[in-house]
Parts: C-alpha cells; structure tokens; sequence
C-alpha cells in the first residue's frame, strides 16, 4: 500500500509506521518497504481486523499514521559483502535496505523466504539487479526449505548480515551463525501498544538490559537478544 | 474561564492542577517520552510510570492483547526503580511547569514507606499515586487494594513519612471499593484515583494457551468507562477528599461525564497510546464545552450529575 504523506521527510530502512486502523483501539504497526519523494509503501498481509481494515481501503481515502519511528539498519561505510535474510514479511525493512545499499560499492546477496507462493512478493516487486535466492516452506516457488538453511554457504563470504523476519526465523539464523563471528543487524517484529515507548509492551531482554522493541530498536544487534524472551 | 483544581484541599502543600486533565500512569512513561511530540506543560498533571524500589524486568511476552474495545496488559510494572527516576527524570521535571505525580508499588509495607520517604523533598515530585490496585504483580499490588485493613494500613505508613500529597489508585475487583476508599481517607489520602484495570484474560485458541505471558492481565479501555464511572459515583459519595476519575476516558464527552459523577478531575489512559494527543484533545473539547454552556468555572461540572 503506497501512502502519500505532504511535505515529504526522510525515512530509514528499519523504521515503521503505526497505523491507526479503523476503530480498532491500538495502532498497528508496519515496517517502511519504500520511499519515493513524498510518497512511502508498507506491506501487509490480512491476518486479523487490523489489517482486514486496511485492506478495504480505497484510493485516495485517508488513514491516520504516526512515524516514521525507530532506528535503522546501518549501512557499514566501506567496501562490504552484504548477507540480506529476509522471511515472510521481514521482506519490507530488507527490501527497503537492499534499495538503499549501493551495489557499486557493496556486494549483496538476498535469502527470501516465505511459507508459500501466496505469501512471497514477487520479483518485480523487489529491487532490480539483486542476487535473489527464493525459498518456500512448501517449495511451491524456489526450493522447499528454511531460508536460514541457506545462509551456511555465505557464512564465509558476508561480512556484515542483516535480518528480519518471523521469531522461529531468527532462533534459526542464531544456529546457524553461532560458530561465526559476522556481525548481525536484526530488525525485530514485536506487538506494540504505542510505538513511542511509553507502554512497555514490546520490552525484550537483551545483553546491555531490558529494551523496547519500538524506541530503542526495532533493529538490534542479533547477539545482543535474548531470542527467549520474545514471543510473537 | 476557570478550569483549576486542587487534588489535595486538606493538604498543607495542596495539589493545584491548572485543568483536570491529567495522564495516567503506564501510559505516558514518564512524560519525556511524548515531550517532542505534543505541549505536555498544557496537562493537568502527568503520572508517572509505576515505580518500585528496585528495577523491574516485568512480565515474560506477550504483555499485551487488543479485546473489543479494550485492552488487556500484562507488563508487570518494568520500571527503572526509584533511584534512577530521582537521578535521571526528577531534574527534568523540575524545570516544567506541569506537575508530575510519581505512581508508586512496593511488595510490602516498608517498601511503600520507603519509596514515599526517598521521594519526599525531590523537586520536580509534586505528589504521590500509591498504586495498591496493580492486577499483574505476584507480590503486593492489588492484595493493598481489595482490603481496608491492608489499605489502610499502607496509606497510614506512607503518610508517616511524607506531607507530599497522596493520592491512592484503587482496584474495582473488589467486594466493596467505597469501603476501601474510605479507609484510604483515614489514613491521611488527599485524593482517590478509581479505577486502576478489572483483571480479565484471553486465549489464543489455536495454541490453546492463555495470550498473555502472565496468564492474567488488567483490562483498560473504552470496555471498562461504565465500570469506572459508576465505582466514581459511588465513591465520590462516600468521601470527602477529591475523587480522580480513570478507566476508558476516550473523549471530551467521556471525561465530563466522569466530572459531573463527582470526579474533581480525570487521568487519560489507554486512549494516549494510538492518540498521543488525546488528553489535550479532551482539554480543549472540555474549554469548548464550557464556553458553549455558558460556563465559567470548572467546578459548575463537578458532581453536577449527582
């Protein structure tokens, strides 16, 4: 869903809107999957009345939208093997980042995985020129497996890893990589009440202490998570 | 147009609010959060984030769950403990011009008692909320508020060791709020906040298993104003301190009718989570009210309903 939002402003890969949906009584948020002057895109998928709501909406109709809120991925400076993990719709924050990483500079490799065909955004709708792998859980587009299976060929090439996804996705990628010491930038999807850090809804454990989801991340350094004190 | 209350009319120090618009705790943080957003100095009084002797991690995940028209927490009072609030948010505070109330839990006596005397004399702290009502602690918390013995008893020992004024945030699930209001006031309270959230649950039915981390959580919301608005009519007639109305106060209209059972002012909860700006949204519905109504001083509203 494209939103056109005047005067334009600058947004971040990783960060996230809230959207006030219809009556529903907490806003519901969605990571920034593109910008295009004043115009910015998020991505959804109808999985309870939140987004039913958003889903009826027509062109040209307003909503009601707080953000952009979060950090952001960091985009290392120097020259760089970039390892993009992305399942389901993790694929928002990493498409996004992908857009603004410049392959001149860098090189990038994308693992994208989803359940199932359905729930894949197609090619065209990723950005050009990127070294895509796709993968189903029920192989019905690329292979059939966990997209973090295919991350253990890349383990020796990437230099910096960058992730979202589903929680089961990122206990997986933290297997994966335990034996490497690639640095892991993980966009974290969390319930939020408020999005502004006032609720505590969304705290997670992490090394340096609790944290919110929504103002100190949503991107965290993998290590630094406690993965077990999340759930979705 | 005179929109000024006095939350603490017994009280050497008073409690002067320039409006009855206030935020309640848990939902605001600790005000600095929202600062960049909207004039928090137009609130009533902002209150603080729930605040414990030691840092609280809270509850495990998911602390929250969206009901119709409600919502069911779960967090467990995380908070970053009375210490680091004197260090870190009393100076900022201290330069506002809006008052801030800190909400404090303990998991016993001597821990309220503590709390109110580590608090006493802290400038940017112009009151307390002492929250015997929270549903998601094991220890303490809404045990304080469902008996007047237990009530009692906490207000009296806090009250020993501070002049600041008191207001206490009462539980509904009990047998008999009013009772306990009234022990409140015969322990030294300066105001009554009614209602912290009504302990409710949800399930998610696919993994068959309670939502919430906790089991357990307190609902807040639009769903409970009703429950609210009559337990402040209730009590607003039984006591002579000022009773503080909370519980769902969404809109303008909410918030009257809440003055008008006899609340001298309101605290806007949940609504601040998708509408940062609700509580002034309110304050400026209720100016508009007023001038329509041909009113010139808040207290026309109070307990007009009575």
């Amino acid at each position: 869903m494209w939103l056109k939002i005047s005067p334009a402003f600058a947004v971040l890969p990783g960060q996230f809107f809230m959207v006030k949906c219809g009556e529903n009584l907490l806003r519901r948020p969605f990571s920034i999957y593109s910008s295009e002057d004043d115009k910015y895109a998020i991505v959804y998928r109808v999985v309870g009345q939140g987004t039913a709501w958003l889903s009826k909406r027509k062109e040209g109709e307003e909503i009601n939208i707080l953000g952009p809120l979060g950090n952001s991925f960091e985009i290392p400076e120097g020259e760089c093997n970039m390892l993009l993990i992305a399942g389901g719709l993790g694929i928002a924050s990493i498409s996004f980042l992908a857009e603004k990483i410049s392959t001149s500079v860098h090189r990038v490799k994308l693992l994208y995985g989803a359940h199932d065909k359905d729930c894949l955004l197609p090619p065209s709708f990723l950005p050009d020129g990127l070294d895509i792998e796709f993968v189903t859980d029920d192989g019905s587009f690329g292979q059939k497996s966990l997209v973090t299976d295919l991350a253990p060929p890349y383990l020796g090439w990437a230099e910096q890893i960058f992730a979202c996804g589903p929680l089961a996705m990122l206990r997986g990628l933290k297997k994966v990589t335990a034996a490497s010491t690639i640095p892991i930038q993980v966009s974290l999807e969390a319930r939020m009440g408020c999005g502004l850090g006032v609720c505590y809804g969304c705290a997670i454990k992490t090394k340096d202490g609790m944290k919110l989801v929504c103002h100190d991340g949503p991107v965290f350094q993998l290590e630094n998570v406690d993965l077990e004190s999340m759930a979705i | 147009m005179e929109l000024s209350v006095d939350l603490a009319p017994h009280n050497q120090f008073h409690l002067y609010l320039a409006n009855p618009v206030m935020v309640a705790s848990g939902t605001f943080g600790y005000g600095t959060e929202y600062a960049g957003l909207i004039d928090v100095q137009r609130l009533g009084a902002i209150i603080s984030k729930g605040t414990t002797l030691k840092p609280r991690e809270g509850n495990p995940q998911p602390r929250l769950a969206e009901t119709p028209c409600g919502l069911l927490n779960a967090i467990g009072l995380q908070n970053i403990g009375v210490e680091a609030l004197i260090k870190e948010k009393a100076p900022i505070w201290a330069s506002w011009r809006v008052p801030v109330i800190v909400n404090i839990a303990g998991d016993t006596i001597t821990e309220y008692a503590q709390l109110a005397s580590m608090l006493s004399g802290v400038a940017g702290i112009a009151g307390l909320e002492i929250n015997i009502s929270c549903p998601n602690v094991k220890a303490g918390g809404a045990e304080f508020g469902s008996s007047p013995k237990l009530a009692y008893q906490v207000v009296s020992a806090v009250r020993k060791k501070t002049k600041l004024p008191l207001l206490v945030k009462l539980t509904p699930n009990t047998s008999d709020i009013a009772q306990v209001a009234v022990a409140c006031e015969e322990a030294g309270a300066d105001g009554i906040s009614i209602i912290n959230t009504i302990k409710g649950m949800a399930i998610d039915i696919k993994k068959r298993r309670p939502l919430l981390g906790n089991i357990t959580g307190g609902l807040s919301g639009p769903a409970i104003k009703p429950v609210a608005l009559y337990m402040v009519y209730e009590v607003a007639g039984r006591v002579n301190i000022p009773v503080v109305g909370v519980g769902g106060i969404s809109s303008t209209e909410d918030a009257i009718e809440f003055l008008m059972a006899g609340a001298t002012a309101v605290q806007v909860g949940t609504a601040n989570l998708s509408r940062p700006q609700a509580a002034l949204e309110i304050l400026e519905g209720l100016e508009e009210f007023m001038m329509k109504e041909g009113l010139s001083d808040i207290s026309q509203i109070i307990g007009a309903a009575r």
